[in-house]
Protein backbone atom coordinates (compact mmCIF):
# COMPACT_ATOMS: atom_id res chain seq x y z
CA UNK A 1 0.00 0.00 0.00
CA UNK A 2 1.19 3.55 -0.75
CA UNK A 3 2.83 5.03 2.40
CA UNK A 4 0.47 8.03 2.27
CA UNK A 5 -2.54 5.68 2.23
CA UNK A 6 -1.12 3.76 5.17
CA UNK A 7 -0.67 7.01 7.05
CA UNK A 8 -4.26 8.06 6.26
CA UNK A 9 -5.59 4.67 7.32
CA UNK A 10 -3.77 4.87 10.65
CA UNK A 11 -4.99 8.42 11.20
CA UNK A 12 -8.64 7.61 10.49
CA UNK A 13 -8.54 4.47 12.63
CA UNK A 14 -7.22 6.50 15.56
CA UNK A 15 -9.29 9.65 15.15
CA UNK A 16 -12.58 8.30 13.85
CA UNK A 17 -13.11 4.76 15.13
CA UNK A 18 -16.31 2.86 14.38
CA UNK A 19 -18.60 3.39 17.42
CA UNK A 20 -19.51 0.28 19.40
CA UNK A 21 -23.22 0.94 18.75
CA UNK A 22 -22.59 0.73 15.00
CA UNK A 23 -20.89 -2.64 15.37
CA UNK A 24 -23.73 -3.87 17.59
CA UNK A 25 -26.33 -2.77 15.02
CA UNK A 26 -24.36 -4.48 12.24
CA UNK A 27 -24.19 -7.72 14.19
CA UNK A 28 -27.96 -7.51 14.74
CA UNK A 29 -28.85 -7.01 11.05
CA UNK A 30 -29.65 -10.67 10.22
CA UNK A 31 -32.03 -10.77 13.19
CA UNK A 32 -33.77 -7.60 11.97
CA UNK A 33 -34.31 -9.17 8.55
CA UNK A 34 -35.56 -12.46 9.97
CA UNK A 35 -37.98 -10.69 12.30
CA UNK A 36 -39.39 -8.49 9.52
CA UNK A 37 -40.44 -11.57 7.54
CA UNK A 38 -40.03 -9.74 4.25
CA UNK A 39 -37.93 -12.23 2.33
CA UNK A 40 -39.76 -13.50 -0.72
CA UNK A 41 -42.35 -10.70 -0.84
CA UNK A 42 -42.81 -8.86 -4.13
CA UNK A 43 -41.19 -5.42 -4.28
CA UNK A 44 -42.99 -2.09 -4.34
CA UNK A 45 -40.75 0.16 -6.42
CA UNK A 46 -39.81 3.55 -4.98
CA UNK A 47 -40.30 6.49 -7.35
CA UNK A 48 -37.47 9.00 -6.98
CA UNK A 49 -36.17 10.70 -3.84
CA UNK A 50 -38.11 12.40 -1.06
CA UNK A 51 -39.82 15.65 -1.96
CA UNK A 52 -40.87 18.38 0.44
CA UNK A 53 -39.32 20.58 3.07
CA UNK A 54 -36.79 19.75 5.79
CA UNK A 55 -38.17 17.29 8.35
CA UNK A 56 -41.02 16.24 6.09
CA UNK A 57 -40.57 14.15 2.97
CA UNK A 58 -42.96 12.62 0.49
CA UNK A 59 -42.36 9.19 -1.01
CA UNK A 60 -44.20 7.10 -3.56
CA UNK A 61 -44.07 3.33 -4.04
CA UNK A 62 -45.86 1.33 -6.69
CA UNK A 63 -46.48 -2.01 -8.33
CA UNK A 64 -49.22 -3.07 -10.72
CA UNK A 65 -51.30 -4.11 -7.68
CA UNK A 66 -50.92 -1.15 -5.38
CA UNK A 67 -49.60 2.39 -5.01
CA UNK A 68 -48.57 4.08 -1.79
CA UNK A 69 -48.10 7.81 -1.39
CA UNK A 70 -46.47 8.54 1.94
CA UNK A 71 -45.68 11.69 3.89
CA UNK A 72 -42.86 11.18 6.38
CA UNK A 73 -43.02 13.58 9.34
CA UNK A 74 -40.06 13.84 11.68
CA UNK A 75 -40.39 15.64 14.97
CA UNK A 76 -37.17 15.32 16.95
CA UNK A 77 -36.57 11.55 17.15
CA UNK A 78 -40.18 10.54 16.46
CA UNK A 79 -41.36 9.67 12.97
CA UNK A 80 -44.85 9.23 11.57
CA UNK A 81 -46.00 7.98 8.19
CA UNK A 82 -49.24 9.45 6.87
CA UNK A 83 -50.30 8.08 3.56
CA UNK A 84 -52.72 7.09 0.86
CA UNK A 85 -53.11 3.67 -0.72
CA UNK A 86 -55.02 2.72 -3.83
CA UNK A 87 -56.29 -0.40 -2.05
CA UNK A 88 -58.54 0.15 1.04
CA UNK A 89 -58.42 -2.64 3.59
CA UNK A 90 -54.68 -3.18 3.06
CA UNK A 91 -52.62 -3.83 6.18
CA UNK A 92 -49.35 -1.90 6.29
CA UNK A 93 -46.63 -2.89 8.73
CA UNK A 94 -43.61 -0.66 9.34
CA UNK A 95 -40.62 -2.83 10.28
CA UNK A 96 -37.67 -1.29 12.12
CA UNK A 97 -34.65 -2.71 13.94
CA UNK A 98 -36.35 -1.63 17.17
CA UNK A 99 -40.08 -0.97 17.38
CA UNK A 100 -42.28 -0.47 14.32
CA UNK A 101 -46.03 -0.13 13.84
CA UNK A 102 -49.06 -1.31 11.89
CA UNK A 103 -52.06 0.38 10.26
CA UNK A 104 -55.02 -0.66 8.13
CA UNK A 105 -55.90 1.52 5.15
CA UNK A 106 -59.38 2.97 5.74
CA UNK A 107 -62.25 3.22 3.26
CA UNK A 108 -61.02 6.57 1.99
CA UNK A 109 -57.60 5.07 1.28
CA UNK A 110 -55.77 6.77 4.16
CA UNK A 111 -53.54 5.38 6.86
CA UNK A 112 -51.33 6.65 9.69
CA UNK A 113 -48.46 4.93 11.49
CA UNK A 114 -46.88 7.00 14.23
CA UNK A 115 -44.49 6.51 17.11
CA UNK A 116 -41.74 5.25 14.81
CA UNK A 117 -38.04 5.92 15.39
CA UNK A 118 -35.47 7.56 13.19
CA UNK A 119 -33.53 4.88 11.35
CA UNK A 120 -33.93 2.08 8.80
CA UNK A 121 -37.48 1.17 7.90
CA UNK A 122 -39.22 -1.23 5.53
CA UNK A 123 -42.94 -1.45 4.81
CA UNK A 124 -44.67 -4.80 4.46
CA UNK A 125 -48.00 -4.53 2.72
CA UNK A 126 -50.65 -7.24 2.87
CA UNK A 127 -53.43 -6.71 0.34
CA UNK A 128 -57.00 -7.84 1.14
CA UNK A 129 -56.39 -10.70 -1.33
CA UNK A 130 -53.59 -11.95 0.95
CA UNK A 131 -50.78 -10.97 -1.44
CA UNK A 132 -47.66 -9.78 0.34
CA UNK A 133 -45.69 -6.79 -0.98
CA UNK A 134 -42.75 -4.95 0.50
CA UNK A 135 -40.65 -1.86 0.02
CA UNK A 136 -36.89 -1.87 0.12
CA UNK A 137 -35.31 -0.63 3.34
CA UNK A 138 -34.68 3.08 3.58
CA UNK A 139 -33.78 5.50 6.34
CA UNK A 140 -36.44 7.78 7.85
CA UNK B 1 -5.81 -8.71 1.27
CA UNK B 2 -8.66 -11.11 1.93
CA UNK B 3 -8.84 -14.35 0.02
CA UNK B 4 -12.08 -14.50 -2.04
CA UNK B 5 -12.51 -18.13 -0.94
CA UNK B 6 -12.49 -16.98 2.66
CA UNK B 7 -15.12 -14.34 1.88
CA UNK B 8 -17.24 -16.86 -0.03
CA UNK B 9 -17.07 -19.29 2.86
CA UNK B 10 -18.13 -16.58 5.34
CA UNK B 11 -20.99 -15.52 3.06
CA UNK B 12 -22.25 -19.08 2.70
CA UNK B 13 -22.05 -19.77 6.43
CA UNK B 14 -23.72 -16.46 7.27
CA UNK B 15 -26.52 -17.25 4.80
CA UNK B 16 -27.10 -20.44 6.77
CA UNK B 17 -27.46 -18.43 9.97
CA UNK B 18 -23.91 -18.78 11.31
CA UNK B 19 -23.52 -15.75 13.60
CA UNK B 20 -19.75 -16.15 13.85
CA UNK B 21 -19.42 -15.95 10.06
CA UNK B 22 -21.60 -12.82 10.00
CA UNK B 23 -19.42 -11.30 12.74
CA UNK B 24 -16.35 -11.98 10.59
CA UNK B 25 -17.91 -10.11 7.67
CA UNK B 26 -18.78 -7.20 9.97
CA UNK B 27 -15.22 -7.10 11.32
CA UNK B 28 -13.74 -7.13 7.81
CA UNK B 29 -15.89 -4.40 6.32
CA UNK B 30 -17.36 -2.17 9.05
CA UNK B 31 -14.44 0.24 8.83
CA UNK B 32 -14.95 0.57 5.07
CA UNK B 33 -18.67 1.33 5.44
CA UNK B 34 -18.10 3.81 8.24
CA UNK B 35 -15.46 5.57 6.24
CA UNK B 36 -17.55 5.76 3.06
CA UNK B 37 -20.65 7.04 4.90
CA UNK B 38 -18.51 9.61 6.73
CA UNK B 39 -17.67 11.25 3.43
CA UNK B 40 -21.06 12.94 3.09
CA UNK B 41 -22.85 15.84 4.75
CA UNK B 42 -24.52 13.71 7.38
CA UNK B 43 -24.72 13.96 11.15
CA UNK B 44 -23.29 11.10 13.18
CA UNK B 45 -26.76 9.53 13.72
CA UNK B 46 -27.35 9.42 9.98
CA UNK B 47 -23.90 7.95 9.30
CA UNK B 48 -24.75 5.21 11.79
CA UNK B 49 -28.08 4.61 10.04
CA UNK B 50 -26.45 4.35 6.62
CA UNK B 51 -24.11 1.67 8.01
CA UNK B 52 -26.99 -0.23 9.61
CA UNK B 53 -29.06 -0.03 6.43
CA UNK B 54 -26.15 -1.35 4.36
CA UNK B 55 -25.72 -4.33 6.69
CA UNK B 56 -29.46 -5.04 6.54
CA UNK B 57 -29.31 -5.02 2.74
CA UNK B 58 -26.36 -7.40 2.74
CA UNK B 59 -28.16 -9.66 5.19
CA UNK B 60 -31.11 -9.87 2.79
CA UNK B 61 -28.89 -10.74 -0.15
CA UNK B 62 -26.40 -13.13 1.41
CA UNK B 63 -27.47 -16.02 -0.75
CA UNK B 64 -27.42 -13.99 -3.95
CA UNK B 65 -23.80 -12.79 -3.99
CA UNK B 66 -22.06 -14.90 -6.62
CA UNK B 67 -18.72 -13.10 -6.78
CA UNK B 68 -17.30 -12.71 -3.26
CA UNK B 69 -14.29 -10.77 -4.55
CA UNK B 70 -16.73 -7.99 -5.43
CA UNK B 71 -18.26 -7.77 -1.96
CA UNK B 72 -16.19 -4.77 -0.84
CA UNK B 73 -17.15 -2.85 -3.97
CA UNK B 74 -20.80 -3.79 -3.55
CA UNK B 75 -20.88 -2.68 0.09
CA UNK B 76 -19.13 0.59 -0.73
CA UNK B 77 -21.58 1.25 -3.56
CA UNK B 78 -24.62 0.62 -1.36
CA UNK B 79 -23.25 2.76 1.49
CA UNK B 80 -22.33 5.57 -0.86
CA UNK B 81 -25.69 5.64 -2.63
CA UNK B 82 -27.62 5.46 0.63
CA UNK B 83 -25.52 8.22 2.16
CA UNK B 84 -26.17 10.43 -0.87
CA UNK B 85 -29.86 9.58 -0.89
CA UNK B 86 -30.19 10.30 2.82
CA UNK B 87 -28.33 13.59 2.44
CA UNK B 88 -30.82 14.49 -0.27
CA UNK B 89 -33.80 13.25 1.76
CA UNK B 90 -32.73 15.24 4.80
CA UNK B 91 -32.79 18.34 2.67
CA UNK B 92 -35.85 17.05 0.81
CA UNK B 93 -34.60 18.37 -2.50
CA UNK B 94 -36.16 16.78 -5.56
CA UNK B 95 -33.35 15.03 -7.43
CA UNK B 96 -32.73 12.57 -10.17
CA UNK B 97 -30.13 9.82 -9.77
CA UNK B 98 -27.86 11.60 -12.21
CA UNK B 99 -27.73 14.60 -9.85
CA UNK B 100 -26.46 12.52 -6.95
CA UNK B 101 -22.95 12.76 -8.36
CA UNK B 102 -22.90 16.49 -7.75
CA UNK B 103 -23.18 16.14 -3.98
CA UNK B 104 -19.72 16.66 -2.59
CA UNK B 105 -18.40 16.50 0.91
CA UNK B 106 -17.60 19.79 2.58
CA UNK B 107 -14.24 20.37 4.24
CA UNK B 108 -14.29 18.98 7.76
CA UNK B 109 -12.49 20.70 10.61
CA UNK B 110 -9.89 18.45 12.22
CA UNK B 111 -10.82 17.18 15.69
CA UNK B 112 -9.50 19.40 18.48
CA UNK B 113 -7.56 16.56 20.04
CA UNK B 114 -5.53 16.10 16.86
CA UNK B 115 -2.39 17.81 18.11
CA UNK B 116 0.21 16.75 15.56
CA UNK B 117 0.51 19.35 12.81
CA UNK B 118 1.22 16.63 10.28
CA UNK B 119 -1.99 14.79 11.18
CA UNK B 120 -4.06 18.00 11.15
CA UNK B 121 -2.76 18.87 7.69
CA UNK B 122 -3.38 15.35 6.46
CA UNK B 123 -6.95 15.45 7.79
CA UNK B 124 -7.66 18.89 6.33
CA UNK B 125 -6.19 18.20 2.91
CA UNK B 126 -7.86 14.82 2.62
CA UNK B 127 -11.26 16.40 3.32
CA UNK B 128 -10.53 19.16 0.83
CA UNK B 129 -10.18 16.59 -1.97
CA UNK B 130 -13.11 16.00 -4.32
CA UNK B 131 -15.79 13.53 -3.25
CA UNK B 132 -14.53 11.15 -5.94
CA UNK B 133 -10.93 11.32 -4.71
CA UNK B 134 -12.00 10.77 -1.11
CA UNK B 135 -14.11 7.80 -2.16
CA UNK B 136 -11.35 6.10 -4.15
CA UNK B 137 -8.80 6.63 -1.38
CA UNK B 138 -11.21 5.29 1.27
CA UNK B 139 -11.78 2.19 -0.86
CA UNK B 140 -8.04 1.70 -1.26
CA UNK B 141 -7.46 2.13 2.48
CA UNK B 142 -10.08 -0.27 3.70
CA UNK B 143 -10.63 -2.76 0.90
CA UNK B 144 -7.39 -3.09 -1.02
CA UNK B 145 -8.69 -6.41 -2.36
CA UNK B 146 -11.39 -4.63 -4.39
CA UNK B 147 -10.60 -4.75 -8.10
CA UNK B 148 -10.47 -1.63 -10.23
CA UNK B 149 -13.64 -2.91 -11.92
CA UNK B 150 -15.48 -2.95 -8.56
CA UNK B 151 -14.13 0.44 -7.61
CA UNK B 152 -15.18 1.83 -10.97
CA UNK B 153 -18.67 0.45 -10.51
CA UNK B 154 -19.01 1.94 -7.06
CA UNK B 155 -17.94 5.35 -8.34
CA UNK B 156 -19.63 5.33 -11.72
CA UNK B 157 -16.23 5.43 -13.44
CA UNK B 158 -14.95 3.39 -16.41
CA UNK B 159 -12.52 0.74 -15.17
CA UNK B 160 -9.70 2.35 -17.15
CA UNK B 161 -10.10 5.60 -15.20
CA UNK B 162 -9.68 4.13 -11.72
CA UNK B 163 -5.90 3.74 -11.77
CA UNK B 164 -5.27 7.26 -13.15
CA UNK B 165 -7.82 8.68 -10.67
CA UNK B 166 -6.05 6.99 -7.77
CA UNK B 167 -2.67 8.30 -8.95
CA UNK B 168 -4.00 11.80 -9.49
CA UNK B 169 -5.70 11.90 -6.08
CA UNK B 170 -2.62 10.69 -4.24
CA UNK B 171 -0.43 13.17 -6.13
CA UNK B 172 -2.85 16.00 -5.35
CA UNK B 173 -2.83 15.13 -1.67
CA UNK B 174 0.96 14.81 -1.60
CA UNK B 175 1.33 18.15 -3.42
CA UNK B 176 -0.95 19.91 -0.96
CA UNK B 177 0.97 18.46 1.93
CA UNK B 178 4.22 19.54 0.35
CA UNK B 179 2.87 23.07 -0.08
CA UNK B 180 1.99 23.05 3.59
CA UNK B 181 5.61 22.00 4.17
CA UNK B 182 4.73 18.96 6.13
CA UNK B 183 6.33 16.35 3.90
Amino acid sequence: MDPLLTELKDLFSAVDPVPAAVTAAALNAPMVVRRSGVLGAKFLRRDGAARGVRGCGRLRFRTADCELDIMVDRVRDSVSLRGMSTVPGTTIRACQPVGGGTAVVDESGQFLIDGLRKGPLCLVVQLPTGSLLRTDWWVV
Amino acid sequence: MKDPKLIQCALQRAAQGDEKAWAELVAWYERLLWSVARGYRLCQDDVEEVCQLTWIRLSERLGQIREPAKLAGWLATVARREAMRLAMDRNAVPVEDTQLESLVAEPVEPPEFLHSDRNRQLWLHFHALSERCQHVLRLLMYSPEASYADMGRSMGLPVGSVGPTKTRCLRTLARKLTKAEVI
